[in-house]
């Protein structure tokens, strides 16, 4: 019962949204739109899941001292700070919740994303070699693109052609087709997916034992 | 020699990227940015779209991607503010609430004249990704009871005729993740939904394949897409706020020096690569 409980609900409520689907039937349409609504409410407290789970992760480092558990304090901290903020305060405009946010928190999130650009051109400078004709292909693709999609792109023609025009061709055609391969693979692939999970065949949602 | 250059200290490349970055900000250099089709189709539809219209903004991303997507809806939400569009901005990403006020706060300011309730609403974020995008398509109210700040969607004027896709004339989804796909999946394939999206450089060469096939309207990719669509709100005089244009602008031209430097840095590489592949094989 322990396993064939959630395999008869997986099938129940998957063959139940393929039906809705396609028919406008009343009661379908109640089902469905309820459905919508459960989903909502457990995505809503699986974010409880993620903080229990992650200041468990962080206070077990901590105790047991290991590497990098000072950043794990900085996290601890951090998470209690904003949560008595914001439950003292509020979240709304001009709130400290909101200044933390904004004087704060997002400064940091797009230093730490800047920093790419730091061992982006280290890896290029060390990784981005001719050593083939393949390599040598997407070397000269990558320049075109680096120099194509930036305003310094476009002083560079040759009487019609552009940089930009060329690497905006680049983008909308072969770009664009090797794309399209991979979203219809990923798309085949969703619905085997799918499908095993609805007959019961792919079980690894169970966890241990399923 | 070329051994040298090949293992040069990655300190020395850092610097480099620095000052390449460094001096356009500094010295506020501004190149000029001509717009590219995905970014005009974008500019097109709402320019030709009448006033009065409801397009919903959903700025779902996070302060990691805010330097590339923080412009675009800047841009975007004083194009359609200009031309009387009504504007509902929300968010998939749980840490995007604090995004709109940042661009909200800026609204209230250089628009006066466009009142909150009756211009452009808040709606705020809910967790649930696709049913929240199918779920706006049943009942815009039922995933939405209220917006941001509490009052009911019923007591906002301009949520009084909104209540699904019927009533929405375009989504527009600016994120640096998955979310786009997921709009195009729930919202343009299940209710026929016109749906466009600003996305970061690094994930714009994916929704080329949406572009051609028209189920993305338009598209903004990475820093210059914004940088396009400010240069062109600018041109037909709808930008308020002209020190955000300013800002992309002077940030694209950092941006041009780095990749200029990347590429310098990648020849260079390259031919160091080769005269040391040519010692060895003598």
């Amino acid at each position: 019962m322990r396993r064939r409980g959630p395999l008869t609900l997986a099938f129940i409520a998957g063959v139940a949204m393929i039906i809705q689907f396609f028919s406008p039937h009343p009661i379908l349409r109640t089902v469905y739109t309820e459905a919508l609504n459960w989903y909502r409410i457990i995505s809503a407290f699986t974010f409880m899941l993620g903080l229990i789970s992650l200041m468990r992760s962080h206070i077990t480092k901590v105790t047991h001292k290991r590497a990098g558990w000072g950043y794990s304090i900085v996290t601890i901290v951090s998470f209690i700070v904003m949560t008595i903020l914001g439950f003292t305060y509020g979240t709304g405009a001009g709130t400290p919740f909101d200044k933390m946010y904004e004087y704060v928190y997002a400064p940091l999130g797009a230093t730490v994303f800047s920093l790419l650009a730091f061992y982006l051109a280290s890896a290029s400078f060390r990784a981005f070699r001719a050593r083939n004709i393949d390599a040598t292909i997407l070397l000269v693709v990558a320049i075109i693109i680096m120099l194509g999609r930036v305003p310094v792109g476009s002083f560079i023609r040759w009487g019609r052609f552009s940089l930009p025009g060329l690497a905006e061709w680049i983008m909308a055609y072969p770009n664009m087709a090797a794309q399209r391969g991979l979203l219809i693979g990923i798309a085949l692939g969703a619905i085997c997916m799918s499908l095993k999970i609805i007959l019961g065949i792919e079980r690894s949602y169970l966890g241990r034992g399923g | 020699m070329w051994q040298k250059v090949s293992s040069l200290d990655r300190r020395w490349i850092y610097l480099g990227v620095a000052i390449c970055a460094a001096l356009p900000l500094i010295l506020e250099f501004i190149l000029p940015i001509p717009a590219t089709p995905p970014v005009k189709r974008l500019f097109d539809t709402i320019d030709n779209m009448p006033p009065g219209y409801f397009i919903l903004l959903s700025m779902d991303f996070e302060p990691s991607t805010m330097p590339e997507l923080l412009p675009m809806a800047y841009a975007i939400a004083q194009h359609a503010l200009s031309r009387g569009i009504k504007v509902g901005f929300m968010t998939l990403a749980p840490a995007g609430p604090g995004m709109i006020e940042i661009v909200l706060e800026d609204i209230r300011k250089a628009y006066p004249d466009r009142k909150y309730g009756e211009d452009y609403v808040n709606l705020g974020y809910k967790p649930g990704l696709s049913a929240v995008i199918l779920g706006i398509g049943e009942d815009i109210h039922r995933v939405f009871p209220r917006d941001a700040y509490g009052t009911s969607l019923e007591d906002i004027p301009m949520m009084r005729e909104i209540h699904n896709y019927k009533q929405i004339e375009l989504v527009i989804s600016l994120s640096g993740a998955g979310y786009p796909d997921a709009w195009i999946l729930y919202a343009n394939a299940r209710y026929g939904q016109a749906v466009a999206t600003g996305a970061t450089a690094v994930m714009a060469p994916l929704y080329y394949a949406y572009l051609a096939t028209g189920q993305f309207v338009g598209m903004l990719g990475g820093l210059k897409g914004a940088a396009e669509y400010a240069e062109l709100v600018r041109k037909v005089g709808y930008m308020r706020i002209p020190e955000v244009q300013h800002r992309v602008g002077v940030q694209m031209s950092s941006q041009s020096f780095v990749h200029i430097y990347i590429v310098l840095l990648i020849i260079v590489g390259n031919i160091a690569f080769f005269f040391i592949r040519r010692q060895r094989g003598r």
